[in-house]
């Protein structure tokens, strides 16, 4: 029988795990509206740095999760964004889109 | 002789990894974990209590992880704590540029619990030696 000590350390590990996964679908909403935003005006500058941002954090942090291939794509994501220049974004929605759906596919 | 790993102050914007990290360390690793949510309350907590290795994201908003090591090495209280940077892109040029800042080691995210440990236990042993 698990000590109580295990028990607390995988209750906290599924708490946290539920924390995370909420932070997650929070950060895919905002990246849903950064995709909305930019079907009338295109990507900015700016949305791309946020877009930047959230990918870089999801890289660091989904495969201690469990989240490995939301990870990976993170990743991908997050070093296309620093490869290209701000004019060739024709990859930018798509990649967003596979990335949402992967969590979604995930959850 | 060589000094036994028991303080780490982790330092990390992104609350659940800090969690994560905090909670293993101390329940695996047996460590006392202090942590820190941004640079600026990294460096007050550190000056309250020297950790005895500090764990440091780079990528955080206001104050990133490079600036953070650089108000660590300015400070004559701090500036011999060994500081791990740890980042989703690590490339082998990035390693070296982080270690070219003063970092004196870099790990990868993420991170399985156990190597965490043994990577951390690793660049302690080589802080060490190296200081000898």
């Amino acid at each position: 029988m698990p000590t109580p000590s295990e028990d607390d350390f995988a209750a906290e590990l599924v708490e946290i795990r539920r924390s995370f996964m909420g932070s997650v679908e929070a950060r895919m909403v905002r990246l849903r509206e950064l995709l909305t935003a930019s079907d009338t005006a295109g990507w900015t500058l700016e949305a791309e740095e946020e877009a930047r941002g959230i990918a870089h954090k999801l890289a660091g942090s989904c495969g201690s999760f469990g989240f490995a291939a939301v990870g990976d794509a993170a990743l991908r994501l997050e070093e296309k964004l620093i490869d290209a220049k701000a004019a060739s974004q024709t990859f930018l929605s798509r990649d967003i889109i596979h990335l949402i759906a992967l969590f979604t596919q995930s959850e | 002789m060589k000094k036994p790993l028991r303080d780490i102050l982790i330092v990390d914007d992104e609350a659940d990894l800090l969690r994560l990290a905090q909670l293993c360390l101390e329940t695996l690793g047996g460590f006392h974990v202090a942590s820190a949510a941004t640079g600026r309350q990294a460096l007050d907590c550190a000056f309250a209590n020297p950790p005895d290795l500090v764990l440091l994201d780079v990528m955080m908003p206001v104050m990133d992880g490079p600036t953070t090591l650089a108000a660590f090495r300015a400070d004559a209280r701090l500036k011999g704590v060994p500081v791990i940077f740890m980042t989703a892109r690590v490339r082998a040029i990035e390693v070296d540029d982080y270690l070219a800042m003063g970092a004196d080691g870099v790990i990868a995210k993420p991170y399985a619990a156990d190597d965490l440990l043994r990577q951390i236990r690793e660049i302690w042993d080589r802080f060490h030696a190296d200081a000898v």
